[in-house]
């Protein structure tokens, strides 16, 4: 009986399945397959051109890749920048706040507050944020401040400087993502079994003790969860890159998800795009494999 | 029960069927689409031809609006399903789908004499790839404009410069009054392409102008391009002459590089004609010809003068059908031209002859004056150039170079190995 063919079952999943398909694995073979040509919009597919496209992006293309020249840049040093800060700054601030907030007067309100930008548009996050970067300190929030608490502070130009905008743009998906961190550390850690942390009172830990000991490894799943999220977050970035700095200045804030769309519609390489967009499945890929295997572990 | 469930189902075969016609009928009835970049004033100027066009012809029209329209384009041919018309700001762009053979040539769509009764012959050759008539320039507009204010250049004591080493005079003078002579809006890369472009054709000639963007057949690492970054170099560098230094220079906006001249942050700012009418939305109170002006941007070489750089954006056809014809007919005629020309909202430059000048207003009329009369009238280099040496890598080398002047050999072979890899 068990091993008769269930049609039943399958007539439930097919439309799954087929859509699935449609939208996600034969694009994605697509992907992989114009990467090895040359061609247009109309035909992708004018000339083989083998593995030149990879060739070209790892060892000849500065604005995806320079290792040639200190300090390292290019698209793919920005991203691995993104998948290094944004995850870790969001995770540390939403973990802060949900702990130290938690229980106090103004809970709601503080984490209200906190939580807002995620409910605004990326478009708009960037525009205020091109504002609070300003290099004027007449239009400037973050040079206004500075130059208030020094009076000697010379102010910056954040998203003018090369070194520094990346993570400005960083900063500001920080600021956009911590709320959602927030939220679900908090929902976490108000779940935390009481008795565990009344039982290490009792045997005399400290607050700090308690905290790394007990509350951060029992927070280790959430935290992992969030991490991958922004890790993804970060691999896809292109919408506050592109508001913000248009991947300038100087391709400073190129990320790969910018250099795809660049590629692809506005200088119109089909097979260059898509080998970037390979690439960024061979990134994406082991970190999905990842978050599949922990979610196969709780259930 | 039954009433509101027959009452649902007619709703229901209503709503379908009506969908079914409004579907049907813009699919295949419904005269003539089009996609464009234009927005806003822009929009509603070009909207004067547009309701024209159906109160003479009573086709209708769709308009589409897409900032992104080359990318729109590309998406809609990808899926088989192009404009009738679009309208296409760079010429690369125009010749790779000419190339492509995405377009139906405009010999096939208009008379040869009609055309030639509504355009000079400099204008038809703009719209000319691989010897076919593809793309019919509707408007134009000088990138030769240097903005500054009047009032300004009086308290300073000096003439609008006819020479670049006029220019600098100027830049110098200003220095020592204490006040930045240039703002620049080098976040957006074109602004600085359309620097250079003007430069290099000051320097080295039309012919070559033509050689470095449109075939390649000049290397960008080429003593010509030296030379007129060079000249560049003398804006930037020391960079105290542009607002908000170097790293100012290249966070700021074409938008905001203009608003920061009128509002006395800086003294001139080199950018397109366009500006007179961002200028004019964003401080209606000042008067483009009293609080603000622009001379031709001086000349540095002069075997070549003032060269015009102009910039414009072009028609192009996807499709032949009698809409689409009698469309083209009115888009290229005299009468929809005047229409547009002289809207209440978002005016152009007509660039067909029989548009009388005396529609433009005086700050407009002097720019028409400008593209009519120049010796030399070259477009916008980085928009004939392949779009990831015009659009890409010269934006990128040249933030560097503004950034870092020493930098300009490694910025000429970068933006030359991109050529090299995209021509």
């Amino acid at each position: 009986m068990r091993s008769k063919f269930n049609w039943e079952a399958w007539v439930f999943i097919l439309p799954t399945c087929l859509l699935l398909l449609a939208f996600l694995v034969w694009p994605t073979m697509q992907t992989i397959y114009y990467s090895f040509f040359k061609g247009n919009f109309l035909d992708p597919t004018v000339e083989f051109f083998g593995l030149g496209h990879y060739d070209r992006l790892l060892t000849g293309d500065r604005q995806f890749l320079r290792i040639n020249k200190w300090p390292p840049s290019g698209a793919l040093i920005n991203t691995i920048v993104w998948i290094i800060f944004l995850p870790t700054l969001t995770v540390i601030f939403g973990l802060v706040i949900a702990v130290l907030a938690d229980g106090k007067k103004y809970e709601t309100f503080i984490k209200s507050i906190i939580f807002v930008p995620m409910a605004i548009s990326a478009t708009a996050a960037s525009v205020i944020f091109r504002f609070v970067y300003n290099n004027d300190p007449e239009t400037g929030a973050l040079n206004a401040l500075l130059v208030f608490l020094l009076p000697e502070f010379e102010p910056v130009s954040w998203l003018g400087r090369k070194t520094m905008a990346n993570f400005a743009v960083i900063f500001a998906a920080v600021w956009i993502w911590t709320g959602l961190a927030m939220t679900i550390l908090s929902a976490a850690y108000k779940a935390l079994p009481q008795e565990i942390i009344e039982a290490a009172i009792i045997d005399g830990a400290t607050q700090w003790q308690r905290f790394w000991r007990l509350v951060l490894p029992m927070l280790s799943i959430p935290i992992t969860f969030l991490v991958v999220v922004m890790i993804i977050n970060a691999l896809k970035m292109i919408d506050l890159v592109y508001v913000m700095t248009m991947g300038g200045p100087r391709g400073g804030t190129r990320v790969i998800g910018f250099s795809i769309y660049v590629e692809m519609f506005a200088n119109g390489k089909i097979g260059y795009g898509s080998a970037i967009g390979a690439i960024l499945l061979i990134l994406v890929l082991p970190i999905i494999l990842y978050q599949l295997r922990q979610t196969k572990k709780q259930l | 029960m039954k009433i509101k469930f027959m009452q649902s189902l007619l709703k229901f075969v209503i709503i379908s069927v009506t969908t079914l016609i409004v579907s049907i009928t813009s699919a295949f009835a419904a005269g003539v689409s089009i996609l464009a970049v234009w927005g806003g004033d822009e929009e509603a100027g070009f909207r004067q031809l547009l309701d024209g066009f159906t109160a003479e012809t009573g086709i209708a029209y769709t308009y589409e609006g897409d900032r992104d329209v080359q990318e729109v384009v590309k998406t809609r041919l990808a899926g088989g399903n192009p404009p009738d018309v679009a309208i296409i700001p760079r010429p690369g762009e125009i010749a790779a789908l000419a190339k492509a053979g995405a377009l139906v040539p405009l010999s096939t769509l208009l008379d040869e004499d009609y055309i030639n009764a509504n355009y000079g012959k400099a204008m038809v050759d703009l719209g000319m790839h691989f010897g076919e008539f593809y793309a019919l320039p509707v408007k134009a507009s000088s990138k030769s404009t240097f903005w500054y204010k009047p009032q300004s250049f009086k308290d300073l004591g000096v003439e609008t410069p006819d020479t670049w080493d006029e220019l600098m005079v100027i830049a110098d003078k200003y220095l020592a009054a204490g006040k930045t002579p240039f703002a620049m809006g080098g976040r957006d890369g074109w602004t600085l392409t359309d620097w250079f472009e003007n430069i290099y054709v000051r320097v080295a000639g039309p012919e070559k102008y033509h050689q470095l963007f449109v075939t390649h057949e000049l290397e960008w690492t080429d003593a010509s391009v030296v030379e007129a970054m060079g000249y560049f170099r003398q804006i930037v560098d020391p960079d105290t002459k542009i607002m908000g230094g170097a790293e100012g220079a290249i966070s700021t906006g074409f938008i905001e590089g203009m608003d920061a001249m009128l509002q006395d942050k800086a003294e001139m700012y080199y950018e397109g004609g366009f500006m007179g009418g961002i200028a004019k939305q964003n401080f209606p109170n000042l008067t483009c010809g009293k609080d603000y002006s622009w001379f031709t941007f001086p000349s540095i070489n002069p075997e070549y003068g003032k060269a015009i750089m102009g910039g414009g954006d072009f028609a192009v056809a996807f499709s032949d059908t009698p809409d689409a014809r009698a469309f083209w007919k009115y888009l290229a005629g005299e009468k929809g031209n005047t229409a547009w020309a002289s809207a209440p909202k978002g005016a152009i430059i007509s660039v067909n002859k029989n548009v009388p000048l005396d529609v433009y207003s005086p700050c407009i009329a002097l720019e028409a004056a400008d593209l009519a009369g120049a010796d030399i009238l070259v477009f916008d280099g980085s928009d004939m150039a392949t779009p990831a040496v015009g659009g890409d890598a010269m934006f990128v080398g040249l933030q560097d170079f503004v950034a870092d002047p020493d930098s300009v050999n490694d910025v000429l072979e970068f933006i030359e190995d991109a050529a090299d890899n995209s021509y």
